[in-house]
């Protein structure tokens, strides 16, 4: 999970908001959380997620 | 009859009563009128009420039945909108100040609906601020009360949705459902919250959380008052790249279950759950069983796939509000909100992908389970109400630190995978805790095979009890005035 620091910096080198250290404290809780479960989805092999789907009932999606 | 009486009614006895002229529009609007004003206080029901407008369209109301003319189902009936359903020329602010001052032009595509059915439209309902918790508990209009315990939660989002029902203020309200938010609150009040197949009903003009997981659902007394609600509301919306054109069909009339295969999950659903609530619910699958139901056990593989992508999948949320978090962003009551919706700027795009695709996998597997069963069942919320400054809740053997922002997810962690895979899925009141509160029981069913869901939900209302409507309607309404 990211330090403070750490976020600034992917801040710095993405989004790039700028937004003071009071502020960036507040997001990094729901930022690590995400990127917690984007570590956990990674897991998973989804190389063959169906590119349309079928319900019971005949519609298609 | 008398107000209370008439409050007492179900949504289509209302409207056939006003039909056949046993009553006019003008006395059941007035007595929710009244009634909606001795109860606000002690309630908080609603952001805005307009008892002027309502009882002017009443009137009208009777004076075109008078000259031989009705405008559709719910001709002439009490309803209201939760606040972030946009109805034109009356302010929609989602229960934020963000928004305040925000009035649309135009109404929701479901609001025209409704109105085009005749309903006579109280006002709006509280909320949980943009709909992004599952309490209601909000410190900019004032939470919502439950009416069964005015210092407990509603639940939410739609909290001032269930509480005008369980109140017997209005006879069906709207709220949307984007995790839960439906069927949390009629949960936690102890009513009848249905959110349908995604799709079947328009977003158009439902101030959303996400394009996907968003479903604007009725909240009523019973399942058959849930139907006709579809029924007006789900029709084909040309504006919505999400609405589908998709007949309801009619819902089969069953004596009994025989012929049901009702799936109980083994795995998820039943973990970490109040130990009143798991027993209320085994309760229901026991006299559905008894009616003839047979009873198919089932694991989902996917759960842990769907847990991780949820929560990215959702992302879309930001794009709404990113003016809103750079100009207004102080302005969020609930700062938590602002916080987590601004996280999300920083996903990887790959991530969001990944979510996507994960979606159909889960998806897929939902709709293979239906092959062996026709509904699952399951507690809707893993607990009953609680007192709305409670710091610390204990559910089963886990303990939780309210004060945490992400802590009313709780309450979705049932609901939410619904949302995810865009399925019909219908909660009702399934007895009281030893604390005389309300237990929810939520049933599931195939995407777009509503009616079949609604059929077999009709059957196991009259198994629980709750077949008519309760004494209680009356009765809470009477203890909430006296407050």
């Amino acid at each position: 999970m990211l330090t403070l620091e750490e976020f600034k910096q992917l801040d710095a080198l993405t989004v790039r908001r700028g937004y003071p250290d009071s502020v960036m404290e507040q997001i990094l809780p729901f930022y690590n959380l995400m990127r917690e479960a984007s570590e956990k989805l990674r897991q998973f092999d989804l190389a063959d997620a169906p590119p349309a789907l079928v319900y019971r009932a005949g519609s298609v999606k | 009859m008398n107000p209370e009486e008439i409050r007492s009614l179900t949504l289509i006895d209302v409207a056939k009563a006003i039909r056949e002229r046993e009553l006019t529009s003008v006395e059941v609007t007035q007595a929710a009128v009244d009634h909606a004003a001795a109860t606000e206080e002690a309630l908080k029901t609603f952001v805005y009420f307009d008892p002027e407008a309502a009882l002017q369209r009443a009137a009208e109301a009777d004076a075109a039945l008078a000259a031989g003319t009705t405008w559709g189902p719910l001709h002439g009936v009490p309803v209201a909108f939760k606040d972030n359903l946009d109805t034109a020329g009356i302010p929609t602010e989602c229960g934020s100040p963000v928004l305040k001052g925000r009035v649309p032009t135009e109404n929701a595509h479901v609001v025209d609906q409704v109105l085009g059915a005749g309903a006579v439209a109280l006002g709006k309902l509280n909320m949980h601020e943009f709909a992004s918790g599952g309490t209601s508990i909000n410190h900019y209009t004032g939470s919502p009360r439950n009416p069964w315990a005015p210092d407990h939660i509603t639940g939410g989002s739609s909290g001032g949705s269930s509480t005008a029902i369980v109140a017997g203020i209005a006879y069906a309200t709207l709220g949307t459902d984007a995790g839960g938010s439906v069927r949390i609150p009629a949960s936690i009040c102890g009513h009848v919250g249905l959110k349908q197949t995604h799709g079947l009903v328009s977003n158009r003009g439902s101030v959303f959380n996400t394009w996907s997981g968003d479903h604007v659902g009725p909240h009523t007394k019973t399942v058959a008052d849930a139907e006709l609600m579809l029924r007006v509301m789900a029709v084909h919306d040309p504006r919505d790249s999400t609405s589908v054109d998709h007949p309801l069909g009619a819902m089969p009339a069953m004596s009994d279950l025989s012929g049901v295969r009702v799936g109980v999950p083994l795995t998820y659903f039943f973990d970490d759950i109040d130990p009143e609530v798991e027993a209320g619910v085994r309760d229901v699958i026991a006299k559905m069983q008894a009616a003839g139901a047979t009873i198919v056990p089932f694991e989902l593989k996917t759960i842990e796939l769907m847990m991780a992508a949820r929560m990215l999948t959702s992302a879309d949320a930001y794009v709404y509000h990113a003016k809103l978090l750079e100009e207004r962003g102080e302005l969020y009551a609930e700062q938590a909100i602002r916080f987590r919706l601004m996280a999300t700027q920083y996903l990887r795009a790959e991530d969001y992908a990944r979510s996507i695709r994960a979606r159909r996998v889960v998806i897929s597997e939902f709709v293979s389970l239906f092959d062996d069963i026709d509904v699952f069942v399951a507690p809707t919320t893993p607990t009953t109400a609680y007192p709305i400054d409670a710091t610390e809740l204990t559910v089963g053997s886990t303990t939780i630190d309210l004060t945490q922002p992400m802590a009313s997810g709780l309450l979705a962690r049932n609901t939410s995978p619904l949302n995810y895979t865009g399925q019909p899925s219908i909660s009702l009141p399934a007895g009281l805790s030893s604390k005389g509160l309300p237990i929810g029981v939520m049933l599931t069913g195939a995407h777009f095979e509503d009616m079949k869901l609604l059929g077999i939900a009709r059957v196991v209302e009259r198994l629980i009890g709750y077949d008519e409507v309760a004494p209680w309607f009356a009765e809470r309404a009477v203890v909430a005035t006296a407050s």
